[in-house]
């Protein structure tokens, strides 16, 4: 199991099992502790071999985040009907014909 | 008439003329996809009431005068491309029952132009992998080998005869990754050539509808129908679309191809994989095809690149499945323990293993360390493939480093970085057109392997790719897994 302040030291840059608790968290997900175990071997596989990932010259590349540019992606400012409520809350997993029910907020 | 062996084009003028009448083809096609399904569990839900319905409308078609290029001709969606007929369940628990309000672009072009919908196919979870062990309605076995994995519904139920051609997500290579395993051609076209409107997003930078076929026609066909701009997906881009049908009667061209050296370096290579590409590479040296080495040091970084970047989209794309407004819910007593028990409960230990990374590379040092440089590294890997396009026609490459893996059936580890994307990933990263087309050998004790090349070529130009696999298709015929009845 990876305790969780045991930390492990992958190509200089450290992760913990709080990491991967933090990581949960954000993620909104429970991991069993063989789930956590498991996950945290396929993070050291993969930072191991993203070692080329501290080649210098990448320090002046631009970042390639969609592969092609796109232009002029503006439609006409056309109104048009909205989807019917029904269809809207039909797939809603607790709701009356208005509202989407969810428990409180707080405890 | 043993319509499973007529091309697309050649079912749909039998169908218009009325040489084929609608109700036969519908009994042979209702009866291919149910063995499709009990076999290979290769859809969910297989209904024969929706080919049903589909042969009425289409009845309805051809009896009003509708132009219908495709009439008639079955076809399966993967089960992350949405209909307003058949629910979507992404193989997850946490979709199970979810039925989306529209069709998806490419559903509806296929509709007006009459094509004949089957069904949905299955497939992992959300199209995470190609697997085929991955999704909550069970493996998909392959039609060529039932203890292996086909990697997914569409390609199985292709591969088996059971429908013409299946559409599919393609996100790091799982489209082509499985129509190689299971002896099919898959074709990954340029990102933004098609629409992808209507598909259930996982990593939107990287994914790509595409089309497997046993074919080279029925790809071209349906390329045909389903490219072009859509005002509902502003990554779909206003390039013309050729009429690829007409361009595969043209005189062969001379074709230059390059393979980069590093392709025998990578990890789990398998000897067959090995030899069987070595042979077909000194076929093809002999055929129309001018074949080179060629050095493309930053290729070999693509799956660890494709997976940092692919794990981060997918934990923003999958942020909104949280039991408010539709899919599985799991009770709470608060609203954030809902949110937590709902996207523990319905999804998959993979894709929550898969999320979590996704969270951590999205967050604080990782972010710069990893995700960052990993879009900066897409960039160099984009000018080097687009540099070396710039000079051949082609790369080439065999599809996956193993055949088609067994069937595990226990844990699933979520891999990082998935290794059947070792060749498949580059094409993801940098937008390019990429098809995979099936060779078969046989090994000393009798034995048909199967496996797949994979060819990428230029942005837009898919009419290359299709005129290389219908070049091969002369010397290397493309077999169903069973003899057609």
């Amino acid at each position: 199991m990876l305790a969780s302040k045991q930390k492990k030291d992958v190509f200089g840059l450290k992760f913990t099992g709080e990491d991967i608790k933090q990581a949960t968290w954000d993620a909104r997900i429970n991991l069993t502790t063989d789930e956590e175990d498991s996950l945290a071997r396929q993070i050291e596989n993969i930072f191991k071999q993203a070692e080329f990932l501290k080649e210098s010259r990448l320090a002046n590349v631009q970042g390639t985040y969609y592969p092609y540019m796109q232009r002029g992606t503006l439609r006409e400012d056309i109104t048009v009907p909205s989807l019917p409520r029904e269809k809207v809350m039909f797939n809603a997993p607790d709701a009356d014909d208005i509202f989407f029910h969810v428990p409180k907020i707080v405890e | 008439m043993q319509t499973s062996k007529l091309t697309a084009q050649e079912l749909a003028a039998a169908i218009n003329k009325q040489n084929i009448h609608l109700e036969d083809l519908a009994a042979a096609v209702s009866c291919r996809c149910c063995a499709a399904a009990e076999k290979y569990n290769a859809f969910i839900d297989f209904d024969p009431a929706i080919i049903d319905r589909e042969i009425i409308r289409i009845a309805g078609m051809l009896q009003n005068g509708e132009e219908a290029s495709l009439a008639g001709v079955p076809y399966a969606l993967a089960d992350n491309i949405c209909t307003a007929v058949i629910k979507t369940t992404c193989a997850s628990r946490m979709l199970s029952s979810y039925q989306f309000p529209f069709e998806a672009a490419t559903a509806q072009r296929l509709k007006e132009n009459g094509a004949l919908l089957t069904g949905k196919t299955n497939m992992d979870e959300f199209a995470m992998s190609a697997s085929g062990e991955n999704s909550c309605f069970g493996a998909v076995k392959n039609p060529r080998n039932g203890k292996h994995t086909a990697g997914s519904g569409a390609a199985a139920a292709v591969a088996y005869g059971a429908v013409t051609f299946a559409l599919e997500q393609d996100r790091c290579g799982e489209l082509r990754q499985s129509a190689s395993y299971c002896g099919a051609l898959g074709l990954k076209p340029t990102y933004g050539r098609i629409s992808r409107s209507g598909l259930v997003e996982f990593a939107p930078s990287l994914e790509q509808i595409g089309i497997i076929a046993m074919k080279t026609a029925d790809l071209a066909a349906t390329l045909a129908i389903i490219s072009g701009p859509d005002p509902l997906d502003p990554t779909s881009c206003s390039v013309d679309v050729p009429a690829y049908p007409e361009l595969l009667h043209g005189k062969a061209k001379h074709i230059k191809v390059a393979v980069p050296d590093c392709w025998s370096e990578t990890a789990y290579l398998e000897e067959v994989i090995k030899n069987i590409f070595t042979a077909k590479l000194q076929e093809m040296r002999e055929d129309i095809f001018q074949v080179e080495i060629v050095s493309l040091p930053f290729f070999r970084y693509a799956p660890v690149t494709a997976a940092i970047i692919s794990a981060v989209e997918a934990f923003s794309s999958l942020s909104n499945y949280d039991g408010v407004r539709f899919g599985f819910r799991e009770a709470g007593k608060h609203l954030q323990e809902m949110y937590r028990q709902t996207r523990t409960e319905g999804f998959s230990s993979s894709l929550k293993q898969l999320l979590t990374f996704g969270a951590m590379v999205s967050s604080g040092k990782f972010y710069h360390d990893y995700f960052l440089k990993a879009q900066k590294m897409r960039t160099l890997i984009k000018q080097e493939l687009e540099e070396c396009l710039g000079e051949y026609d082609l790369i080439v490459l065999p599809t996956t480093p193993f055949r088609a893996p067994a069937l595990k059936n226990g844990f699933k580890e979520c891999l990082l970085p998935d290794p059947a994307a070792s060749y498949t990933a580059a094409a993801n990263l940098a937008g390019l057109p990429a098809l995979t087309f099936p060779v078969f050998m046989q090994d000393a004790a009798g034995g048909i392997n199967t496996a797949g090349l994979h060819f990428m070529t230029k942005p837009w130009d898919e009419a290359i790719l299709l005129q290389a696999a219908l070049s091969l298709e002369k010397i290397n015929p493309v077999t169903f897994s069973e003899p057609q009845l």
